[in-house]
């Protein structure tokens, strides 16, 4: 499975990422998402094991946060690769989603209050 | 003598696109395409087969979809001929991702994918009604 969902102090959940975000990929993040997206508020989305993703899995961050955002939570993504990165830049959903790529202050950036 | 062209047909929907992450990694390492350029070729190809299988096909049609591989010396080309109907990603507009991303337009973001990892895009309407989308990736190239 490459989605892990871990819960750290501070009400911050942690949503590690991993492998290949593919159409396979990107199929079986689609519906944990989508329960990350309904219930947490504060979300750190690492992606530092994450070799590939492709359009089908940007489009379920790109949800996922704005559904996030939109309920007045906070996202942000940690660790992309250099190639995974340069794909997120390309698309400009760092406009969205700020990139850390340190973890202590992905999930201070997070964190309530 | 160059390696032989390898052929992809799908019969559209979604269950069987899971054959083109092996079908493409297989013809692109025969060929010796670096893994930097086999990259951008997934990332292109995820796009414009997803499209056409999701948004190709006409009510009560199915959108049949045919990738052919074509190794040359100097690139590496990628041929989706698909049986939907009519669509020219080159004619799309070109659009600020960041404005997209905020403007909730999620349908552009393979397209600035497609623009920015092939080197080559060639969009024909063939004499049998078919989209035909050629695109080719520099061997090693820096992006």
């Amino acid at each position: 499975m490459p989605i892990a969902i871990q819960d750290l102090e501070g009400g911050v959940t942690k949503v590690v990422l991993s492998g290949r975000i593919d159409i396979a990929g990107a199929h079986e993040i689609d519906m944990p998402m989508s329960v990350i997206a309904g219930s947490r508020r504060a979300v750190v989305i690492d992606l530092t094991a994450v070799d590939f993703m492709a359009s089908m899995g940007l489009r379920s961050l790109v949800i996922t946060g704005k559904s996030i955002l939109g309920k007045g939570g906070k996202v942000v993504l940690y660790g992309p690769q250099p190639a995974v990165e340069e794909v997120i830049t390309t698309t400009g959903i760092q406009d969205l989603m700020d990139i850390h790529h340190d973890e202590a202050q992905a999930i201070a950036a997070v964190q309530p209050g | 003598m160059p390696p032989a062209e390898a052929v992809l047909r799908l019969r559209g929907g979604t269950a069987e696109l899971d054959q083109l992450y092996p079908w493409l990694e297989d013809a692109a390492t025969a060929a010796g395409v670096p893994p930097k350029t086999q990259f951008g070729m997934q990332l292109a190809l995820e796009e414009v087969v997803v499209n056409a299988a999701t948004h190709g096909a006409r009510e009560g049609e199915t959108c049949h979809i045919t990738v052919t591989f074509c190794p040359t010396e100097a690139a590496a080309v990628l041929v989706v001929e698909d049986t939907g109907v009519p669509f020219d990603p080159t004619a799309a507009p070109q659009v600020d991702p960041s404005q997209r991303i905020l403007e909730d337009e999620l349908g552009g973001l393979g397209l600035v994918l497609l623009r920015r990892y092939c080197q080559g895009l060639l969009y024909e309407r063939t004499e049998d009604a078919h989209n035909r989308l050629t695109m080719s990736f520099r061997l090693g190239a820096e992006g």
